[in-house]
């Protein structure tokens, strides 16, 4: 992998996030290394998207810091990306019209080089609403990495897509991080796609880190034994303090 | 409360204040085209998408970036209702007018013509309207066509 030494290294400190009197996030503490895959695995409404907006600068933490390489998160910054679970494009936009928008000077050939990245230079010229689910996620990857990010951060953007899909986004983003070496932080509820993606699986449970785990396989990933191990460990740990055991315990009369 | 009153009931304030003539025939017409224009306007622009401002937002685009780019074509097709809900009742007001309040115009015509009886003016004023509406919103019709061709309602199978 060539080390790109403009990526981004986060470090999270003593985080806390209310919404009202809500605690979301409860004294986070956290450091992902520059060009480093964090997947951030856990149920809906544990936080981790919250996490997510609150690096991006969406959101305003309530305590606690976040640092990108020391300098303080206060403002959108443009080498930080976001990639969200719908497309979001502009329909009224064409497709490299679109792809623009996340280059800072909105030329037409970084949206171009961009869209050859992830194969759909050819629909360039189209509207967003003849694409297909899949192909719309692949424009939407290709704007956030028109504006060369050193911080990649995506809020499940492929869980709206369907199975074959995803395995074709899962290869093509784990191939675009080690060609350009951008810090990638995923923000997923698949285990099994944590896994495969990612140096290190951060669980999240009631706004805490309840677990941090090194995915030590070696890339390309394939679905062995040892990748059966990752998955298994950290799934179980997922469902343990769940009342999913206390379901199955329950005697259903019918 | 303005918009409550039907703008043709302001035609005798409207006469009181501006006489007779062309004035009065804008003044009515302004009154009457602006509100389908601005609440369409208004209901367009707050049922904006509100997760392409946030995409918008974390692109680093400044206000007027996020008005060009999302706000304004994002309620097009709310303000070109509007458009279109405002040429009818543009015309209707300019007919009303000429009839009531006016010493030229079609309508002016069409009044003259009944005191004679000559039915042949009064059918002809009667074309001309039906000519003029039909171009006006054929026309309105080829703007919108152009403007939302993004949509799919428009695209040409």
């Amino acid at each position: 992998m060539s080390k790109n030494v403009n990526a981004f290294e986060i470090q999270v400190k003593n985080l806390s996030k209310f919404f009202g009197d809500i605690q979301v996030l409860k004294n986070i503490n956290l450091t992902v290394e520059q060009g480093k895959f964090v997947a951030l695995v856990g149920h809906s409404g544990c936080g981790k998207s919250t996490l997510l907006q609150l690096i991006s600068n969406l959101e305003t933490p309530t305590q606690g810091q976040i640092t990108l390489n020391d300098a303080p998160v206060n403002k959108i910054n443009p080498a930080v990306r976001y990639l969200f679970q719908e497309a979001r494009l502009l329909p009224w936009k064409t497709v490299w019209e679109n792809v623009a928008i996340g280059s800072n000077d909105r030329s037409k050939e970084k949206a171009i080089r961009a869209l050859q990245e992830v194969n759909l230079d050819n629909k360039a010229e189209e509207w967003p609403a003849v694409l297909s689910g899949g192909q719309k996620q692949r424009v939407s990857l290709a704007r956030a990495l028109a504006g060369e990010p050193k911080l990649l951060l995506l809020d499940e953007p492929l869980g709206a897509l369907d199975a074959l899909t995803r395995i074709n986004m899962q290869s093509l983003i784990e191939k675009l991080w080690k060609e350009q070496g951008f810090t990638v932080v995923l923000v997923t509820h698949d285990v099994s796609e944590a896994v495969y993606l990612a140096d290190r699986v951060v669980l999240i449970e009631d706004g805490k880190i309840a677990m941090d785990e090194k995915i030590t396989l070696a890339r390309p990933r394939v679905k062995d034994s040892n990748f059966a191990y990752f998955e298994k460990k950290i799934l179980d740990k997922v469902m343990k303090n769940d009342d999913v055991g206390e379901i199955a315990n329950e005697v259903y009369v019918i | 409360m303005i918009r409550n009153v039907p703008h043709l009931a302001m035609l005798p304030v409207i006469l009181i204040w501006f006489g007779i003539g062309e004035t009065a025939k804008v003044v009515l017409i302004s009154l009457g085209t602006f509100f389908p224009i601005y609440l369409n306007t208004f209901h367009g622009i707050r049922y904006v998408d509100a997760s392409l401002i946030e995409m918008g937002k974390t692109y680093g685009l400044n206000k007027l970036q996020l008005f060009k780019d999302i706000i304004f074509p994002g309620a097009m097709s709310s303000i070109m209702i509007g458009v279109r809900q405002s040429l009818g009742r543009m015309w209707l007001t300019l007919i009303v007018a000429e009839t009531i309040a006016a010493k030229s115009g079609i309508g002016f015509m069409a009044t003259n013509a009944r005191e004679f009886m000559l039915m042949d003016v009064i059918l002809l004023s009667l074309i001309i309207y039906a000519l003029l509406g039909s171009i006006s919103d054929f026309v309105a019709g080829l703007i919108e066509k152009r403007i939302l061709r993004w949509h799919s309602n428009f695209r040409k199978a």
